[in-house]
């Protein structure tokens, strides 16, 4: 699962089709997409209802349905689609997650625990590349070891603890006993599994970084997260991944442009700024539509890696020219569903994490609800 | 209903008979009834639907017939049976009410048997595992508590302390052992020496960036002459924090207790702007918020947990005052001040303050430049795009105005500190510590019982072993003392066994007697009285319950048992809508109307007033924002909360008046009298209704109000099925739809527009508080809904001794427990006063002595 999102959103009138169903025209900003037309269907008219609004400040429930401020009410507070989907994985892969950013705002943080924390997203692409496929130093296995050690100690002497215990209480305690003994298995049980991957070598690829990768503008540095983000699954070495994309840096990024992204984003309908804007954000279609060339050339047994994999394109923000979090545009590809359509769903009746709950399912969880839905999307089948 | 009933027939067959469970048999009735419409098709002969029903009628009390009886009563409560059909003869429906209501009590009294009778091993629900943590470390959980990342407690009827309904988990385990790390990390001083006292002077432009100051309001603006720096925007918890930015890359060096000083002001109160532009309320101070947050991180923009609320302070109009406070923070914190009760994002009433008053402060934006040159429209030479001067020069609105702050500290008298000397003494250099001794006292008081060197061996032998084998001296001592505050023996409240004895041991009653107080492991004195095993001489029980009630921590028992019995708990759970209800963020009602619940059972029983005071005292406690919430006016009331006097029959009489509990029985958008009724029943009259039988649909909320929820409960009623019970709620919850989802009173519900939107300027419909019991009784609004529970204050006491013993014991009172709370009632309504005796008769009871 993979789930891109920006911070500005795209102007709605390029990026949603008229028409529905199969037939539809592809708006500008989609033409990038264009020979991957039967892989990813567009989704229109969804949201996260009247709560999570507040312009800027609600662009991070777009992975949550339920902003950072209110989380406290909810039993997992504003826990992100991701992390459900990587709790699934556990330790299953080296990585249960993965957070990729290309230059992060406080705004548009993607991954929020079910504490109701965001996990930091990395920048650095040497530190992304390192962390995927370079063999940890010795100093750093030693002080993995130590704390995995020292914790399994301590399951130890509870263990004890806990066997003196049962001698001492009655008899209906010691169901409540075992729940502790059974516990204390698993925490062992998962130490291990986190122990063998710090000896497991990691995957060699012949992928090179470019020199002064972390220096370059934002329009050459996108397409090394992507290539990262295509290893990272081919290897196996994660199965989701959040990317977040925001800051385009200084120089404008390396774009044609003559105005700051935020600046053209409050285009006031002037011409030649959303011209400008649409430099911006057909870039980012393109980026996505290379993206899925490179799953889709990946064969794995029963598909490509595009079949196997849920890529999500979108916004916590519907309209950034009018501040507005409604109407989120959100293109889904890959990961095994019948696609080729844009489909608009009856507008303030349908939540957007409907469509959260149907991937959670298709990525093998066992659940028929996220965060706010009402049910899994209709109209998204597996094919 | 259905789930639990069948999931527990295997189950409920282990039972011989209904004596057996020790409950009332089941009725003549039903196999009578059974006999009359249903063995024409269900007998041994036609076994219609593979049903038949002849061995129940053999042997009606004999349980493995029972199982019948769960599909009998579906059926009846569907109506499905019998079939109607000519030459079926039907009941009469006052015939199958009654066999309906005899099953589910049948049934649930069989369930409710299966719960034991003893005690459950029970584990430190999240508040008391903080509560003990800060009695055995002396840390300060308040100040930084790793436990915000626990899984929330299970709870049952409220109660988070029942052992029967707890569950621990892997997560919480591993969770467990990293807070555990943390505490010692907060406490221990190992290698450490007596830090200096340090002192900082903040002063305007510590709180600003330089660049960032000129041209709006809307953040903070400098003074010109660098005397205070003004913030124009604010908000309960803001994005925008006020802090010493350099000082914020370090924060304070060390942990420990520090003084807090804010020189503030509040100007602009009043002001030549059009009130209605404002959406903060300026008829009252302004408000400082005073924060801390443990690292820098924590003052981004889109962080809010973890940050740590002191407390807010009343500014004086334009003359300073400096405002104290202390505050214990781990290192690495830095303070923060913020306007609590301003605007909001300011942005757009900075805009039309602007575009009204001062025009000229307008900026040409290029946006603005090229849209007028698109559009043909005149627009201004490039020179003259930078107003002369910015809004801030003029502007004349609210604004919270700060001088300077000063951070002086670790104060702390003591060094090492208590959590460190508790444990060894001066010793700070670990390679003295003698580690057999230290920990078995260590280990006493986390087992709260005597722990002998043979019970902990394993624990020191590892630790020295770990030294000999090359570990860090320190390092090794915290993994055992993290070991023992992650063993089951800490973790579980040990009530030892019942096998060997019916009453607890002194240790163990030690333990129940301060965790039902103070929600705390038990200190020195309780320990050393079950030593001496004089704790559970009456006289020295009571004289103990005395010192407890009195000592502050005591304030745990107000706030944990009212949130339970009151079911507070539930408030924030299903938070209102931010638009609908923007006082509740604001004016930070949520923690208000929990704190005047809190201040009213704490002050019931301090001053040991008869229990009826929660059901009509003549008093409440109010802060200026909580009574701006009641309309109860009153001079000089600011942030802090004081003793409201309330006149005869006022609506805020007794907990049924509280916000709290009004906010706690709605759901956040809308009220229901069925909800409220069910709050009602359970918390106050202690006689919950069945749960609604299974496959009938809820009513549905009818956000249009086309009809009123009268009108659909009165349709509800009509469905057989539900008739009986909502006759028992409903009565009890109409008198109370006089109150918003947020406990504000109101007379007409909200008006709903065509599309579904609220309009919260137009009345709705008018509210209908009249109802009547199934007793005959009349009610026509709160008031007489109040004297109606008077009246049964009898049964409202039981349900308070019953609330106070699953507090006490972790368990739910069963019906053998029953002659002793009517003992107890008995003694209360004859010799005794107030809550605090009835305490006193709880404590000393047969049952709180119980394993």
């Amino acid at each position: 699962m993979v789930c891109v999102g920006t911070t500005f959103g795209f102007v709605p009138r390029l990026f949603f089709p008229e028409k529905t169903g199969g037939d539809y025209d592809l708006p500008i900003l989609l033409e990038p997409l264009e020979h991957h037309r039967n892989n990813f269907t567009i989704l229109s008219q969804l949201d996260h209802g009247t709560e999570a609004v507040g312009g800027h400040q609600g662009v991070h429930a777009y992975l949550s349905g339920i902003l950072s401020k209110t989380s406290k009410g909810y039993p997992e507070q504003n826990v992100t689609v991701d992390q459900k989907a990587a709790a699934h994985v556990g330790a299953t892969t080296r990585f249960p997650s993965m957070q990729f950013t290309s230059g992060s705002e406080p705004n548009n943080l993607l991954s929020w625990t079910t504490s109701g924390v965001a996990i930091p997203p990395i920048q650095d692409l040497r530190t992304l590349f390192a962390l995927l496929f370079e063999a940890p130093g010795p100093k750093q296995v030693n002080m993995l070891q130590s704390a995995y050690a020292a914790k399994k100690s301590i399951l130890d002497l509870v263990k004890a603890d806990a066997e003196l215990l049962t001698k001492r209480v009655g008899s209906e305690d010691r169901e409540k006993l075992d729940q502790y003994f059974t516990s204390v298995r698993a925490v062992e049980k998962r130490l291990t599994q986190n122990e063998a991957w710090l000896h497991r070598p990691k995957p060699k690829v012949s992928y090179e970084l470019p020199a002064g990768a972390n220096e370059m503008d934002f329009v050459d540095r996108i397409p090394l997260y992507y290539d990262l983000m295509a290893l990272a699954l081919q290897t196996d070495s994660t199965r989701v991944i959040t990317f977040e994309i925001s800051d385009i840096g200084g120089n404008s990024g390396g774009f044609p442009i003559t105005k700051g992204y935020h600046q053209l984003t409050h285009h006031g309908k002037v011409e030649s700024y959303i011209e400008e804007l649409s430099i911006i954000e057909n870039f980012h279609t393109t980026q996505f539509a290379r993206f899925l060339d490179k799953l889709d050339a990946i064969q794995e047994p029963g598909g490509t890696l595009l079949d196997h994999t849920m890529a999500l394109l979108g916004s916590g923000m519907g309209n950034a020219s009018s501040h507005s979090n409604k109407d989120l545009p959100l293109l889904l590809a890959g990961g095994g569903f019948k696609h080729g359509r844009h489909i608009r769903y009856e507008q303030d009746k349908i939540p957007a994490c409907n469509l959260f709950a149907t991937m959670l399912q298709q990525f093998g969880v066992e659940t028929d609800s996220f965060n706010l839905s009402t049910g899994t999307l209709s109209g998204l089948d597996i094919a | 209903m259905r789930a639990l009933i069948t999931s527990s027939c295997a189950s409920l067959l282990s039972f011989t008979a209904a004596e057996a469970a020790q409950i009332e048999p089941l009725t003549k009735a039903v196999p009578s009834f059974v006999e009359t419409y249903c063995l024409d098709c269900h007998d041994e002969l036609t076994e219609k639907g593979d049903h038949n029903f002849e061995p129940f009628l053999n042997d009606p009390l004999a349980a493995e017939n029972h199982i019948d009886l769960i599909e009998i009563l579906d059926q009846l409560n569907l109506g499905e049976m019998p079939p109607n059909k000519k030459g079926v003869d039907q009941p009469k429906s006052q015939e199958r009410r009654a066999v309906i209501a005899e099953l589910t009590r049948y049934l649930s009294a069989l369930e409710a048997s299966k719960t034991p009778k003893g005690a459950v091993l029970r584990r430190l629900s999240r508040h008391e595992y903080n509560n003990t943590m800060r009695d055995l470390l002396h840390i300060h959980p308040d100040a930084s508590d790793p436990t915000r990342h626990f899984p929330p407690d299970q709870q049952r009827h409220g109660f988070t302390t029942i052992g029967e309904s707890q569950a621990l988990s892997d997560h919480q385990l591993s969770l467990y052992m990293e807070a555990a790390r943390f505490y010692l990390d907060q406490a221990l001083v190992l290698g450490q020496s007596k830090p200096n006292l340090q002192h900082w002077t903040f002063t305007p432009e510590d709180f600003t960036h330089s660049k960032s100051n000129d041209t709006a309001v809307f953040h903070r603006v400098i003074d010109k002459h660098k005397r205070w720096v003004d913030i124009g925007h604010g908000e309960p918890v803001d994005r925008y924090p006020t802090y010493p930015k350099d000082f914020a890359d370090e924060g304070i060096p060390v942990s420990g207790l520090y003084r807090i000083r804010v020189k503030a002001a509040g100007v602009g109160r009043e002001n030549p702007y059009d009130p209605t532009l404002f959406r903060c309320d300026l008829s009252r101070p302004l408000k400082l918020g005073l924060w801390h947050v443990p690292n820098k991180s924590l003052l981004s923009k889109s962080a809010n947990e973890g940050r740590v609320f002191v407390r807010a302070f009343d500014l004086p109009d334009n003359d300073p005052e400096i405002f104290e406070s202390f505050a214990w923070m781990p290192a690495g914190s830095t303070p923060y001040v913020h306007w609590i009760n301003g605007e909001g994002p300011s942005k757009p009433l900075l805009t039309r303050v602007r575009d009204r008053y001062h025009p000229e402060t307008q900026r040409w934006s290029e946006t603005r430049v090229d849209q007028a040159r698109e559009q043909g429209l005149p627009f201004p030479p490039r020179s003259e795009w930078e107003p002369k001067y910015p809004l801030s020069e003029v502007y004349e609105g609210p604004r919270v105005r700060v001088f300077e702050m000063t951070l002086e500290g670790p104060m702390d008298q003591q060094w090492p500190p208590a959590g460190h000397q508790r444990l060894f003494g001066d010793i700070t250099d670990a390679r003295q510590i003698d580690i057999p001794s230290s920990f078995q006292r260590f280990a006493s008081r986390a087992f709260r019982r005597p722990v002998s060197h043979g019970e902990i061996a394993h624990h020191t032998d590892l630790v020295e072993n770990l030294i000999a084998n090359g570990t860090e001296h320190e390092e090794a001592i915290k993994l055992g003392l993290a070991a023992i505050l992650t063993s089951p023996r800490f973790l579980y409240l040990d009530e030892g066994n019942p096998e060997t004895g019916e009453n607890l041991d002194d240790f163990e009653l030690a333990s129940r007697l301060s965790y039902m107080l103070w929600s705390s492991t038990p200190d020195q004195r309780l320990r050393d009285l079950a030593r001496e095993g004089r704790l559970s001489n009456p006289s020295v029980l009571s004289e103990e319950t005395e010192r407890l009630l009195n000592d502050p921590r005591a304030s745990a028992f107000a706030k944990y048992f009212s949130n339970a019995w009151l079911r507070l708990d539930k408030i924030g759970t299903m938070p209102p809508s931010t638009q609908q209800y923007r006082a509740y963020y604001y004016d930070r009602l949520e923690s208000a109307m929990k704190k005047e619940s809190h201040l009213f059972f704490a002050s019931v029983l301090r001053n040991n007033r008869p229990v009826t005071d929660f059901l009509v005292g003549p008093y409440t406690f109010a802060n200026d924002m909580l009574a701006k919430h009641y309309g109860l006016e009153i001079d000089g009331i600011g942030e802090e909360f004081q003793r409201v006097r309330l006149p005869v029959s006022h609506r805020r009489r007794g907990v049924i008046g509280h916000a709290s509990v009004l906010t706690a029985s709605a759901n956040g958008v809308e009220t229901s009298p069925v909800v409220r009724g069910i709050w009602l029943l359970e918390s106050i009259l202690g006689t919950p209704p069945p749960p609604p039988p299974p496959d009938v649909p809820p009513i549905e909320p009818d956000t249009r109000g086309a009809t009123t929820i009268r009108e659909q409960l009165v349709k509800h009623r009509s469905v057989e099925a539900c008739a009986d019970c909502h006759a028992k709620i409903d009565p009890w919850g109409f008198a109370l739809e006089f109150y918003d989802p947020i406990g504000g009173l109101r007379t007409h519900y909200p008006y709903v527009a065509p599309d579904g939107r609220i309009v919260t300027s137009r009345d709705g419909r008018p509210v209908d508080g009249t109802a009547e019991l199934p007793s005959g009784e009349f009610i026509e609004n709160e008031s007489d809904l109040k004297s109606l529970l008077v009246d049964r204050k009898d049964q409202f006491t039981k349900n308070l001794i019953q609330k106070l013993l699953i507090h006490a014991t972790g368990r739910e009172p069963t019906y053998r427990d029953q002659p002793e709370i009517d003992r107890i009632a008995n003694q209360y309504s004859k010799n005794d006063h107030g809550l605090r005796d009835l305490v006193h008769l709880v404590i000393s009871s047969d049952a709180f002595a119980r394993r």
